[in-house]
């Protein structure tokens, strides 16, 4: 589908205008989103995004510079136009001295696996899955307002460099999302679901979507109209798998990100907590936090980033200390180390830049018995729907959705409007034990300006908190 | 013309079309730590096409301009196989009125100049480092509809935001035009570096209820939300707290939110929506009275209304808001406090409940306690924490000067917005 000749041209004619690294990525995103809204359906809409997004170093500046008129005259034109920029910019005397750090020049193929490939999609298919997710939010007694909609979508790189590296990729994802409105009373409460992978259709069995979409239905049907008050406090807290990737990915994973810490986008998501840590030890010694891109049907999945880097996992924090950072070659050279082949790029439109791909938890050796067992007063925190975090990424809050009192070791009645409101290093530093599970939700992390969304798993297991103090709204 | 030729290819075979070209150059340059880190361009040229046939509709976004008729086909294969239901009404035989608002062409090299001087004042005003950007659009507007309307326009837009900080203190600074004429960030940085300054070394505050100044910038995120949620999707769909308020009083009767499709800097304007439809100036709120639900056509049907000229094909949403009413100044408003904070902006807000209206905001960059009407001392690490039913109903003051918001993330929408004074907000801390 894309003349990969162009992007070789696009590089060469770089370096011929005098940029001295050049990088060229033909991107094509398809995607088609189906959808209800309380049961009639949303306009289809099906958007494609194709086109060459080509990033070079003039006079030791970066520029990016991005067009779909896929023809060696536009891509030319602007090249020259962007050259023009990076003039005026040098002019300024603020030009900044990239340098990128050396990795290895490869050529690679890659793939999500898929068995349904998204070019033999049938659109029945989607709406019969559609209308499915639909009739089991209907069967709830207390869901008076549903937004359902299932996205599927197609993404397709192909990536030269002027050092010599290829990459070819191909990568499809499904996506539900659900928002649901429920009443009772005088309880009205509102969740929203998240839950896709890469991979063909196939995906939204494997990562059993249709259960969990029920079972958060009938959770609704449960709690509503039953959620208990309790008092402001401190009290022993479990948190479920999808709390637990909220955190990891808020205080852990986007504070770790290097542009942040060098400031690059303090404007916008702002810095990092990192910049001024003077001691290594930012958690408990159960504090273990992981990125991982090549977990397959992951949401975040990629073998190899936008910069030609192979990915692998990287082990943020292990017992309570930063081990790594998340690097591309820019911050990676500024440091005088290699990359760990964080860099990605939302569509061919955009630069690549630092971002997350599957930020977890580890999970240990406790069960959720076990757990409970440890406590004799305390909250049990499932899921979560009002959340947010500091621009520094100490200050966070976590509100409750499926929540439940723990009273003599025993799960009792639902709670309401709890919230998780502490800092950074209070938060991991209560942390007490990690079950052995480990599960994910999908989500869109945002990042950059332009915004770039990119998709993403969070998660972990089961975690025991002590002593972590409680808010009510 | 790639909109004819999407329409030769179409028409035929579909009841109604609409099809919106949209031609764009980008151009933008990020700095940090006083250095630009890149200079970002883009060239793009795509097509939006609504149809319909039937009970039947699709929507689609082409930029795959190489293959068009590949991509007119995949639209009516897929207009075929969808579901029945409503369809939208693609806007009758009509004139459109574009409004003179924009430059001809993008002044970029008078646009940098004029950053690199702005990072240069906001330093020279005692900031430690900033970093910022400069966005610069140019976008050409092609409508064609199956009801025969036709319409050409070109917008430019100025795009400007600056964060300065001050040992652990920082400042925020906007510009947003639609002209060279009236872009000057350097006013602005300034301000951002002052703001940083004035807050370099904040205390701590106890959680409580307190009276609160909302700056611009952060008004601006608030009016956002309450203007979105007064479409009618959004109240359809759960996302809003407005749900059966239409004719009652939700906020002071001095307080007014339009909404504008087309007005002088506002970086949104446009004089045609997505069906179609002309755009419109609509008082949402009037003197505190929820009085105008956003439309598009297929809303509008469901409420037995008449489309506001807000499409969205799904989502009828605002174009730019300008908030009214006010008649004090800053100053006469901080004396007005007994005790609370002057909250120069905000970031990251989240709902536990959009239809109760409960969330919660980050309050970031400077934050200044007020103490019996005078700004006592700079704190942080605090969150607003309200609803935002209580929060309009609660204004007691608001400011004059109005001024443009739109920065990233948290106002996306643009707002004309003035300092707002709330009592009995609550502020909580970690």
């Amino acid at each position: 589908m894309m003349d990969e000749d162009l992007a070789h041209y696009a590089v060469s004619e770089a370096i011929r205008l005098g940029f001295e690294y050049a990088e060229a990525r033909l991107q094509m995103d398809r995607a088609i989103m189906v959808g209800m809204t309380n049961g009639l359906h949303d306009v289809p809409v099906s958007a494609e995004s194709v086109g060459i997004g080509i990033r070079g170093i003039y006079r030791g500046a970066m520029g990016f510079v991005s067009t779909n008129s896929l023809g060696r005259d536009s891509v030319a034109d602007a090249l020259k136009r962007l050259r023009k920029t990076l003039e005026v910019v040098s002019s300024t005397g603020k030009g900044e001295r990239i340098r990128l750090s050396d990795e290895e020049v490869l050529t690679a193929n890659w793939s999500a696996d898929e068995r349904t490939r998204f070019e033999d999609l049938d659109l029945d298919q989607l709406s019969k899955s559609l209308k499915d997710f639909d009739r089991i939010a209907s069967a709830s007694q207390k869901i008076k307002q549903r937004v359902i909609r299932l996205r599927a979508s197609l993404q397709l790189k192909y990536l030269v460099t002027s050092e010599g590296t290829i990459v070819r990729s191909r990568v499809p994802r499904f996506l539900l999302m659900g928002f649901l409105t429920a009443y009772d009373s005088s309880d009205i409460a509102q969740r929203f679901v998240e839950l896709g992978g890469s991979g063909g259709p196939e995906v939204l069995e494997r990562i059993h979507v249709a259960e969990r979409f029920k079972e958060e239905v009938e959770t609704i049907d449960k709690i509503v109209g039953r959620r208990a008050s309790i008092k402001e406090g401190k009290y022993d807290v479990i948190v479920g798998p999808e709390v637990a990737g909220i955190m990891a990915h808020e205080s852990i994973g986007h504070p770790f990100e290097a542009d942040r810490i060098r400031g690059r986008e303090g404007a916008q998501g702002g810095e990092s907590y990192v910049r001024d840590l003077e001691s290594p030890v930012i958690g408990s010694k159960e504090a273990f936090i992981s990125d991982d891109p090549t977990i397959p049907f992951s949401y975040g999945f990629f073998l190899f980033d936008e910069e030609g880097v192979k990915a692998r996992k990287k082990e943020l924090v292990k017992e309570g200390k930063i081990n790594e950072l998340l690097h591309n070659r820019e911050t990676a050279g500024e440091m005088g180390i290699k990359s760990n082949a964080s860099a990605r790029a939302s569509s061919y439109a955009v630069e690549p830049i630092i971002r997350m791909s599957n930020t977890f938890v580890e999970p240990g050796s406790w069960s959720l018995d076990e757990m409970l067992r440890e406590v004799n007063d305390g909250i049990f925190i499932k899921s979560f729907m009002e959340w947010n975090i500091d621009d520094r990424r100490l200050n966070q809050r976590y509100v409750g959705f499926e929540v439940y009192r723990i009273e003599n070791h025993e799960l009792k009645e639902p709670v309401k409007g709890t919230i998780i409101e502490t800092t950074t290093p209070n938060l991991w530093g209560r942390l007490y034990a990690r079950s052995r599970d480990l599960e994910f939700v999908a989500a869109t992390c945002g990042k950059g300006d332009p915004e770039q969304g990119v998709p993403v798993w969070t998660g972990g297991p089961y975690l025991l908190f002590k002593d972590l103090p409680i808010k009510v709204r | 013309m790639l909109a004819e030729r999407i329409k030769s290819m179409i028409e035929k075979h579909v009841d109604q079309y609409s099809i919106v070209e949209i031609a764009g150059e980008e151009n933008i340059v990020r700095f940090y730590n006083g250095r630009f880190s890149i200079a970002a361009g883009g060239i793009g040229r795509f097509v939006q096409v609504l149809a319909t046939k039937g009970r039947k509709k699709a929507f689609k976004l082409i930029t795959n301009i190489a293959h068009l008729e590949e991509e007119a086909e995949d639209l009516l294969r897929t207009l075929d196989r969808v579901e029945e239901g409503d369809v939208p009404e693609i806007y009758p035989r009509t004139s459109y009125r574009s409004l003179e608002i924009s430059d001809k062409e993008l002044d970029i090299e008078g646009s940098i100049e004029k950053t690199s001087y702005s990072i240069d004042e906001a330093y020279e005003a005692g900031a430690d480092r900033v970093a910022g950007i400069l966005k610069l659009y140019r976008t050409d507007y092609r409508l064609i509809t199956s009801t025969g309307n036709e319409k050409d326009e070109q917008r430019t837009d100025y795009i400007y935001y600056i964060r300065a900080f001050k040992g652990n203190g920082s400042g925020f600074g906007n510009v947003v035009s639609t002209s060279i004429r009236r872009f000057d960030p350097a006013q602005v940085s300034r301000q951002a570096a002052s703001d940083a300054k004035s807050s370099e070394s904040p205390r701590s505050m106890p959680e409580g209820r307190y009276s609160i100044i909302l700056a611009p910038p952060i008004s601006a995120a608030i009016f956002e939300l309450i203007s979105s949620m007064c479409s009618a999707y959004s109240i359809d769909s759960g996302f809003s707290f407005m749900k059966d308020r239409l004719g009652q009083s939700v906020a002071p009767a001095f307080l007014s939110i339009t909404d504008h499709g087309q007005i002088e800097d506002g970086v949104n304007s446009r004089s045609f929506d997505d069906e179609g439809a002309p755009t419109a100036t609509n008082t949402l709120i009037e003197k505190g009275v929820f009085r105008s639900v956003i439309h598009n056509s297929t809303t509008a049907k469901r409420w037995g209304s008449k489309t506001t000229g807000n499409a969205g094909v799904i989502e009828p949403s605002p174009w730019n808001v300008v908030v009214s009413g006010g008649d004090s100044s800053l100053d006469e408003m901080i004396k007005e406090v007994k005790e609370g904070v002057l909250i120069t902006n905000n970031w990251y807000t989240r709902f536990n409940n959009y239809r109760t209206g409960e969330f919660s905001t980050i309050v970031r960059d400077a934050a200044l306690y007020i103490k019996n009407g005078e700004i006592a001392y700079p704190v942080a690490n605090i969150r607003l924490s309200d609803s935002l039913p209580r929060l309009l109903s609660s204004i007691r003051l608001m400011s004059r000067d109005t001024r443009w918001v739109k920065w990233w993330g948290e106002v996306v929408t643009p707002v004309k917005s003035p300092y707002v004074l709330v009592d009995g907000s609550t502020l909580t801390v970690p």
